[in-house]
């Protein structure tokens, strides 16, 4: 194993007791879930562009899917926590397994702003209907019960662990292998054997199920849903910022961009409300043109 | 009866508007294949440069078209010579998200300056109704429809018939084909560019004259600019006309019958099922350059 891999589970390990350590805990604890969030979609998102070679900006779409559907059945029909997060991630993960195989004739951009109207389309749906809470959102009750004040803090971080792991073996399973042989030559993957639809709908549906995942365990930890929050193009351009910054492609790469991305933009202009969304875009434009292949990318 | 002939009448109006809006969007989409997602901002860019001419220094909204287009197309080849030509070499996608950083960048650096309220631009003699048999026909959008049937037709006669729009739909249609000929595609590029952020401007300009508008209209905007190119095919300017008046048409039986809130729901499923089924468009070849 790659030495960078084995930082990463010492990583891992510190960030397990910081709860303990750090002062300002509530502070830090809520700095480093968002920065553990974004790291487990940046994941969730290389299994699908890193790997497969498909671009699915708008794989948000997935995180309001499962974060709605933990929501309402939480909220409607009072089923626990855990196993609505669970099934919110299986509903994402599943929706994109059957939307997969015609979605997927699309390559490249194209791809990338499908999968984008399909996200802005689903905040147009859940906005208009009953059942979601339309405009108005879903309230959620708050956490309590063991762990109070880092119960999500560890959900993160199992999350971006396991989303790690599934990325650790992509990068060196034969599964993995029918993946990159999609992304390198389509075509001459086909010719050789590889069931390409079945695997690429595959890789998309780990991609969404982690997604949904997040999604879930977001909506239960900011207590408060709505349409435009959940299905946000702003966090599938960060998703992708932090991807693109630390390397596509690769296993580390992700989580770096991710933890790199969150903490300048806490640390550098947290307090600059008024311009953030400027300087967001200056960030982009920038990354784009300085490091367009990652701090960590090869191709 | 009256009531679908009205529908049909503010469609066409509309339409046109949306014909020519996408114009600018499909020649960089045809000519250098970028997508470009900052292209509704531009647009707003547009609309704010043409008020503040109107507000600041009185100069009359189509008046102020010409000054639109020339800042346009002077920013449509800034915008080339810093970014596009450096990234063109990537991976399409990656443009792709260079032009959503910079979407954000114009829209909250508009917000920054202007603020969320939303602004219009009152033109004195444009501002009742007057009745046709029994059509009701509102003459801020009778102007904008003339204004864009104006300039779309004469983006087509350029297109069609000087040399450098020959040149540009030679571009289109084979790189190294219009190279051999004498023809430099890098300055094709840089002009295609810069009418196309010309064409934005210009549509930001009209867009300022038939409604408010605030710095985030853009994504919408980028929205039906797209639809209008997939609807129609990159073709032609002629298959413009035919998405844009196919948008109109849906976006004002949607809003009437199914309610406002529908609207942009129905304009992505149907942009969605296009790129499935139908990439090319529902008529219209290509590329410009196929005849």
């Amino acid at each position: 194993m790659a030495r960078l891999e084995k930082a990463v589970f010492i990583f891992f390990g510190v960030l397990a007791f910081l709860p303990l350590l750090l002062p300002e805990w509530p502070y830090w604890g809520r700095v480093l879930s968002s920065a553990l969030m974004l790291s487990s979609l940046a994941l969730a998102q290389n299994v699908l562009l890193g790997y497969t070679g498909y671009p699915a900006f708008g794989g948000i779409a997935f995180f309001g899917i499962g974060g709605y559907t933990t929501a309402i059945l939480m909220k409607s029909l009072s089923i626990p926590f855990l196993p609505s997060l669970l099934i919110g991630g299986l509903v994402a993960g599943l929706t994109a397994l059957i939307i997969a195989p015609p979605l997927m004739r699309l390559r490249s951009h194209y791809f990338a702003i499908t999968t984008l109207a399909l996200q802005l389309a689903l905040g147009e749906v859940v906005a208009n209907l009953e059942f979601t809470g339309g405009t108005d959102g879903i309230n959620l009750p708050i956490y309590r019960g063991p762990f109070e004040g880092s119960f999500f803090y560890f959900l993160f971080l199992l999350l971006a662990l396991i989303s790690f792991l599934i990325n650790l073996w992509v990068d060196r399973s034969v599964f993995g292998y029918a993946l990159k042989a999609i992304r390198e030559d389509e075509v001459a993957a086909e010719s050789v054997g590889v069931n390409t639809v079945l695997f690429k709908s595959l890789s998309f549906g780990i991609s969404s199920f982690l997604t949904g995942l997040a999604g879930g365990v977001y909506a239960y930890w900011i207590t408060y849903i709505d349409p435009t929050s959940m299905f946000d193009p702003l966090l599938s351009v960060k998703t992708f910022v932090a991807l693109l910054l630390g390397g596509v492609g690769t296993t580390v790469g992700p989580l770096l961009g991710a933890f790199l991305l969150e903490m300048v933009s806490e640390i550098v202009w947290s307090g600059l409300t008024e311009v953030h969304g400027i300087i967001l875009g200056l960030l982009i434009v920038l990354g784009i043109l300085l490091v367009p292949r990652g701090i960590l990318g090869v191709r | 009866m009256d009531l679908l002939l009205q529908l049909l009448l503010e469609a066409i109006l509309l339409g046109t508007f949306y014909a020519f809006l996408s114009l600018g969007f499909s020649l960089t989409w045809g000519v250098l294949n970028i997508l470009n997602l900052a292209y509704g901002s531009l647009v707003v860019l547009g609309s704010y440069l043409a008020y503040s001419l109107f507000n600041a220094v009185g100069v009359d909204p189509i008046v102020s078209l010409p000054i639109s287009f020339a800042v346009g197309f002077v920013l449509g080849l800034l915008l080339q010579v810093s970014f596009v030509n450096r990234v063109i070499k990537l991976e399409p996608f990656m443009v792709l998200i260079l032009t959503f950083g910079l979407d954000i960048l114009i829209s909250h650096t508009l917000n920054y300056f202007f603020k969320a309220d939303i602004r219009s631009i009152d033109v004195p003699y444009a501002e009742g109704s007057f009745i046709v048999g029994n059509l009701i026909v509102s003459e801020v959008k009778l102007l904008v429809f003339l204004l864009s049937l104006i300039l779309t037709a004469l983006l087509f006669l350029f297109l069609r018939f000087t040399w450098t729009g020959r040149a540009i739909r030679a571009v289109a249609l084979d790189v190294e084909g219009a190279r051999l000929v004498g023809i430099s595609p890098e300055r094709v590029f840089a002009l295609t560019m810069g009418i196309g952020t010309g064409v934005a401007f210009l549509s930001g300009n009209l867009y300022g004259i038939l409604q408010g508008f605030t710095p985030f209209d853009g994504g919408l905007l980028t929205v039906k600019a797209f639809l209008v190119s997939v609807l129609g095919g990159l073709g032609r300017v002629e298959s413009a006309l035919f998405g844009g008046l196919l948008l109109g048409t849906m976006e004002i039986f949607v809003s009437f019958y199914a309610g406002e809130s529908w609207k942009l729901f129905a304009s992505l499923v149907l942009m969605i099922l296009v790129l499935i089924f139908r990439p090319r468009g529902l008529m219209g070849g290509k590329y410009y350059g196929e005849a």
